[in-house]
């Protein structure tokens, strides 16, 4: 069971259950594949998803998801009680439209998103979700958007640290968190802060070298995981070139793409 | 230098150690910690950073291991138990540690911080300069209250990056900063930067190739420039020969044709009346056209 790219990340026997992966977007790279894919592992595991999307809407996970695995996540949604989301790009939305007082008080007094309330709004989801499934993985696409909204990097660092304590607080959450990294940027601190507490570092990047029609980027995976002195994958890397196409994601060996074509 | 620290010959009362994502402090980190946990002191570990999980199952039993990690905002607004959340969001640092250190048994206490990173970003630069530095003069002051402080910080995850290395730096009678990490299970060395500023006020600064083992022992050593030394004189032709099957060098009697072979097109000494320097020497063959007249002769210029 699993995606191939479950397989590399080494969750493809037990899942994702108990475990913080961090997926970070270099600039001019998409790693939504990572999330597209982890996502159909976790559903056809029966785990619950609690998708906190601020990148993209629901009806895009929904398209990219039917055409990789036909599962039909609005149903998921809607009849099965799988999927719980927070849109926030719709929250954003009626918000800057909305005379009177929204029905979200996602925001405080200053117009801001308020990370109290919103990790508030996250736990009572996983709860439910909890209700009918005994695993759930929260996904945040993508965190640096935090910062584009006007949140401070202070209040989201605490906001990711809240919720990294629903994975002790329930058995069976799991965090996916997806930051988009530009140098020289607080998206950089915040990924290396997420960096320094992740068990599983995915980087997505671009080949430095330009552009290839037989592979779209380059994936490395630092396991962390297991942090004791007994551990032999502790910080070890592996790199994967990946290719991206419309319905699924192949992942080779560095130079082997050729090979397999 | 490492190993007299972490086994505690040497004293320092603020330890610093400095990392990165790629070059993570975890073992060094829990080797002060379980070295500190051996002797007559109490050791605590104040979690900013992790859950109270992960150390519980990695150190001894006798280790007090604090949690600063799960409430640090007071959202979930259940503190009952543990009121050391509260302290921290009222007092920060400083009273998180003096709470503990007023609720002692008499033994000199170790104070262990997982990470300052979210202390910095929780009440700034300045608060946690101040906070360590009253920590550093009770230290100074009283040994046999508050021994020594250990603490991670972040060098590639830290607000106002320069700024903040270099005060706590500054601050600091010890850091360790960590280039290559070391682990029981990796095969090579680590490499860190050591700065020790001695009680004289005597700075010794060191670089050190460390090895950390399974039983928390630590291996370390001065890292010279000099990285290979020639162990013994061994005659380079040999060595050439046995990295192959073929025959690359010569006996003497072909040394010997080699050096006397004259290579063509190559003038063995120079002709009469040449002094030397860069000449042309042109050998027109039967078909060439040769004419000594100078083309230029019929311009008239």
């Amino acid at each position: 069971m699993g995606t191939p790219l479950s397989a590399a990340l080494g969750i493809d026997r037990e899942g994702l259950v108990g475990r913080f992966l961090s997926v970070n977007e270099f600039h001019g790279s998409n790693a939504n594949f990572v999330i597209a894919s982890l996502m159909v592992d976790s559903l056809k595991r029966s785990h619950g998803i609690c998708l906190i999307s601020l990148h993209n809407t629901f009806g895009h996970y929904h398209h990219v998801l039917t055409k990789m695995s036909a599962l039909n996540l609005c149903e998921l949604k809607e009849q099965n009680a799988q999927v719980e989301t927070v849109e926030l790009i719709s929250e954003l939305r009626e918000h800057m439209y909305c005379e009177d007082e929204c029905p979200h008080d996602l925001w405080d007094k200053h117009n801001k998103i308020s990370v109290q309330q919103l990790f508030s709004i996250i736990r009572d989801k996983v709860r439910k979700l909890l209700v009918t499934h005994p695993t759930v993985c929260v996904i945040i696409d993508d965190a640096s958007h935090f910062l584009d909204m006007g949140v401070s990097l202070r209040d989201v660092l605490s906001l990711l640290q809240y919720c990294r304590t629903l994975l002790t607080t329930f058995s069976g959450v799991s965090l996916v968190v997806l930051t988009h990294v530009i140098t020289e940027d607080d998206s950089n601190l915040l990924a290396n802060n997420v960096a320094h507490v992740a068990d599983t570092i995915v980087n997505i990047s671009v080949l430095k070298t330009g552009h290839s029609s037989d592979v779209t980027g380059v994936m490395e995976v630092k396991d962390k995981q297991n942090n004791d002195a007994s551990s032999e994958k502790w910080n070890v890397s592996n790199l994967f070139h990946f290719k991206v196409m419309d319905r699924q994601v192949k992942l080779y060996a560095p130079g082997t793409s050729m090979l397999r074509t | 230098m490492l190993s007299s620290f972490t086994s505690r010959k040497t004293h320092s009362s603020l330890i610093i150690i400095e990392d990165n994502a790629d070059q993570p402090s975890s073992y060094l980190f829990q080797t002060f910690i379980h070295n500190a946990s051996l002797q007559h002191l109490k050791v605590h570990v104040i979690c900013f950073e992790n859950p109270v999980e992960k150390w519980t199952r990695i150190l001894n039993s006798n280790v007090n291991i604090h949690d600063c990690f799960s409430d640090h905002r007071g959202w979930n607004n259940v503190n009952e138990e543990n009121d050391l959340q509260g302290v921290y969001q009222e007092k920060g640092l400083l009273g998180v540690v003096q709470e503990l250190l007023n609720h002692g048994d008499g033994k000199p206490s170790v104070v262990c911080i997982d990470s300052l990173t979210p202390v910095l970003f929780r009440h700034g630069l300045n608060k946690c300069y101040r906070d360590l530095h009253a920590l550093l003069s009770i230290a100074r002051k009283d040994e046999e209250k508050l021994n020594q402080l250990v603490a991670v910080i972040h060098e590639d995850a830290v607000p106002e990056r320069w700024d903040t290395l270099e005060q706590m730096r500054h601050l600091a009678t010890t850091v360790f900063q960590i280039q290559l990490a070391s682990s029981p299970n990796s095969s090579g060395w680590g490499l860190l930067h050591v700065t020790h500023r001695k009680a004289g006020g005597k700075i010794v600064k060191q670089v050190e190739e460390y090895r950390i083992e399974k039983d928390y022992s630590v291996l370390s050593r001065e890292k010279k420039n000099q990285q290979l030394e020639a162990s013994e004189d061994v005659d380079p032709t040999v060595a050439v020969q046995n990295l192959t099957t073929f025959k690359l060098t010569l006996n003497p009697q072909e040394e010997e044709a080699r050096s006397q072979l004259v290579l063509p097109y190559t003038r063995q000494g120079r002709p009469k009346g040449q002094s030397g320097g860069g000449k042309v020497f042109y050998e027109p063959d039967a078909a060439d056209d040769w004419d000594d007249e100078d083309p230029d002769d019929d311009l008239d210029v």
